[in-house]
């Protein structure tokens, strides 16, 4: 592990990360999904299942950038940037389609 | 925290999987019990052991449950399969939100006598819920999610993965021998951990990402299904009309499916005007679980629907799912999943007990965390051994009239295990833990087809002979898996010095 | 069949085992220079794809592969536990194995 060698943890931070993995990263994979299906030219049934299935796909990649950002914060904003981009493209999306 | 990539996934590996190992190792455990969920259940119904299952009078069946479901909305038929003999039947009454659940002897009709057990089913909604509903099902996402992640970050970090492909050095350091074992166990059967983990994800994708369902159908799951499996529905007439034959519309639906059989039928609305027939095909024969389907007027008899799923996303969903569920007919491929599932559950065994190994040399005292490791270790993975014997004992045992008897069987579970967490707290080493709590798991194990013998007439002696390895498979399990038990209570009892005098064990730095 | 699958999986590991240089020493017991290396690897691979081929023979499309992915893992798993244990009779289960197969095959 080498662990003795680099400074000690700052529970802050791994706090912080994990919850940007965790969370953030929920988010991301939640607004990226809501795209997805609203976007892919398939039957809606054929797009919902088609991001379901590789949310999962995202999330693990989500969390695994989260833990390879710089600092925590660059985790945070590296994930919550996108997930309101995406939320402002699926919103209107989705109300234009009647739902 | 971040020296570079390498160290970052490092440290996901180790405390991601130290934290949720304990979770994950009872939900490998119980899916590999899991994999013969159907054959457990049989086993624990010996009423059933004698049941001939070559001729289904489904005429008999419909008989029975227009008298014992007469005021229900809807019905629910199981014809039996290679992997159960009886005919199951459910029926929901208006007002209440459980099913009724009946066997029934498939040539006759008649009800039959069946202890009160949960049998296998037990081990899968353990499985997917830890026996804690929604909130369990959430807790299996989560580490499923980390599972997933571990398998990338172990691969990450496992820097010499070809040059150490065959490696497994168990004369070695205790350090190196886990860790080769850890390793052996994750890079062999990597594709069933990955495909497994993931799958599993996606059986629940409703509960777990239900973004799509939120922003295209209003958040109404039940319509994503209706639409996906294109199921016909209408409301009751509320005027009565007698029910078609059930037998011709399930001979009918036969002629759909080449050779296909029946897996279920469905009547809602029962006695109705509006009655509607769903005749399901069991998905025996492929890897997809979907369930072809033929829908039937219930009064006039009439061919409403014939359903085949064909789209191209929703048949690799039902391929994924099926690859989890195996519900197809193919033993070898039980028996490999069987075979893998047990690699699956040592590897998380062996990760778990990895993190003490690493630690121990560099702490000469205790420090709390440490105790609290090493005593769920034992607890989780020793101390759900010893459970699980138990639930199979209580089966046997039990007396068969008792009232709520699979309660009773569940309870022995949950004490059992809340016993062993006790004791693993309580012993001040942990190698006395390990032991005393391995060898009452082998006894109990080996106990199992001793027991049978003493409680009721399909033992191992009448079911070798007769060579009903369906039965005999359960027995002969069990009792090796009490040898192998035993055998690993001996190797943790055997004296550490002689075995390796310069590097310090399992429990060698305990003893200091 | 189903035999054969396993045997070809077994002697594919087993190939690509003796093709490294450490795996070779271990099954051999002596620090004899590997035979040929490149061979090996070869044949390996060839017993890994022939039983590829004669599970998706066997069963078809669908359970082929995944029963190969079974064998694959569980002889895999089989060949590490016996190497450490019983190095030479390693070889001997190849060779014993692939003669049954020769042997079915012929009748």
């Amino acid at each position: 592990m080498g662990k003795r060698t680099r400074s000690p943890l700052s529970w802050k931070h791994v706090a912080s990360r994990v919850g940007a993995a965790a969370l953030g990263g929920y988010a991301f994979t939640y607004a990226f999904t809501a795209c997805l299906t609203l976007l892919l030219p398939l039957p809606r049934t054929e797009a919902l299942l088609t991001a379901a299935m590789l949310s999962f796909l995202l999330y693990a990649g989500a969390i695994i950038w989260a833990f390879t950002a710089a600092t925590p914060w660059r985790a945070w904003l590296g994930l919550l940037a996108p997930t309101a981009v995406f939320t402002a493209i699926a919103t209107p999306l989705a109300l234009a389609m009647g739902q | 925290m971040k020296e570079s990539f390498t160290q970052s996934m490092d440290w996901l590996h180790t405390w991601g999987g130290l934290l949720f190992g304990w979770v994950l190792f009872t939900i490998f455990l119980t899916g590999t019990l899991t994999v013969f969920d159907k054959e457990i259940t049989f086993w624990m119904q010996p009423e059933l052991h004698h049941v001939d299952s070559a001729h289904v009078n489904i005429k008999a069946v419909e008989q029975q449950l227009t008298r014992l479901g007469s005021n229900s909305d809807r019905w629910w038929i199981e014809l039996p399969s290679v992997r159960t003999p009886a005919v199951t039947i459910f029926w929901q009454r208006d007002d209440q939100e459980n099913f009724e659940e009946r066997w029934l002897d498939p040539t006759t009709g008649e009800i039959l006598q069946v202890r009160d057990t949960r049998g296998g089913d037990f081990f899968y909604r353990f499985h997917y819920s830890l026996h804690l509903n929604r909130t369990g099902v959430w807790i299996v996402g989560a580490s499923a999610m980390v599972m997933l992640v571990a398998l990338v970050t172990g691969l990450v970090i496992h820097h010499r993965i070809f040059k150490d492909f065959f490696s497994f050095r168990p004369r070695a350091t205790f350090h190196r021998a886990w860790l080769d074992a850890h390793n052996v166990t994750s890079v062999l059967v990597l594709p069933f951990h990955f495909v497994i983990t993931f799958t599993g994800l996606v059986i629940f994708w409703t509960i777990y990402m239900p973004a799509g369902i939120q922003f295209l159908y209003g958040g109404n799951s039940d319509k994503v299904f209706h639409e996906l499996e294109g199921h016909l529905e209408r409301e009751p007439a509320r005027s009565p009309a007698a029910l078609a034959s059930l037998s011709d519309m399930e001979r009918q639906a036969r002629a759909h499916w080449n050779g296909g059989s029946t897996e279920s039928i469905e009547v809602q609305h029962p006695g109705d005007r509006h009655a509607i027939v769903n005749v399901s095909r069991r998905a025996a024969d492929r890897l997809a679980l979907m369930s072809d389907r033929v829908t039937f007027d219930g009064a006039t008899g009439e061919l409403l629907q014939v359903w085949k799923g064909e789209l191209p996303v929703f048949t690799t969903y039902s391929v994924l799912i099926g690859l989890h569920y195996i519900w197809f007919d193919h033993d070898a491929i039980r028996w490999l999943y069987f075979g893998m599932s047990l690699a699956a559950t040592v590897m998380i065994a062996t990760g778990l007990l990895l993190w003490i190994i690493k630690r121990r040399d560099r702490h000469t005292e205790r420090p709390l965390g440490f105790r609290i490791v090493e005593s769920l270790n034992v607890a989780v993975v020793a101390g759900l051994l010893v459970a699980i014997a138990v639930y199979f004992v209580a089966n046997r045992l039990l007396p068969v009239a008792l009232p709520d008897r699979a309660d009773w069987e569940m309870g022995a579970f949950f004490l059992v295990w809340s016993l062993c967490t006790t004791h693993s707290v309580v012993r001040a080493h942990s190698q006395q833990a390990w032991r005393e709590q391995l060898s009452v798991a082998a006894l109990l194990f080996a106990l199992i087809p001793l027991c049978n013998m003493a409680t009721i007439d399909s033992h191992l002696l009448v079911t070798l002979p007769a060579g009903n390895w369906r039965l005999a498979s359960v027995d002969l399990l069990c009792l090796l898996a009490g040898l192998l038990l035993g055998w690993a209570a001996w190797l943790v009892n055997r004296p550490v010095e002689q075995v390796h005098p310069s590097s310090a064990s399992l429990t060698g730095a305990e003893q200091a | 069949m189903r035999w054969m699958t396993l045997i070809l999986c077994y002697n594919g590991w087993l190939g690509l085992c003796l093709a490294m240089p450490k795996y070779c020493r271990q099954v051999l017991q002596q620090d004899a220079a590997p035979p040929s290396q490149h061979i090996l690897r070869i044949i390996g691979w060839a017993c890994l794809m022939g039983s590829l081929g004669v599970s998706v023979a066997v069963e078809g499309w669908s359970f082929g592969p995944v029963a190969w992915v079974g064998h694959l893992a569980v002889m895999g798993l089989a060949l590490v536990c016996l190497l450490p244990y019983v190095p030479r009779i390693v070889l001997a289960l190849g060779a014993l194995g692939m003669a049954s197969v020769i042997a079915l095959w012929f009748t």
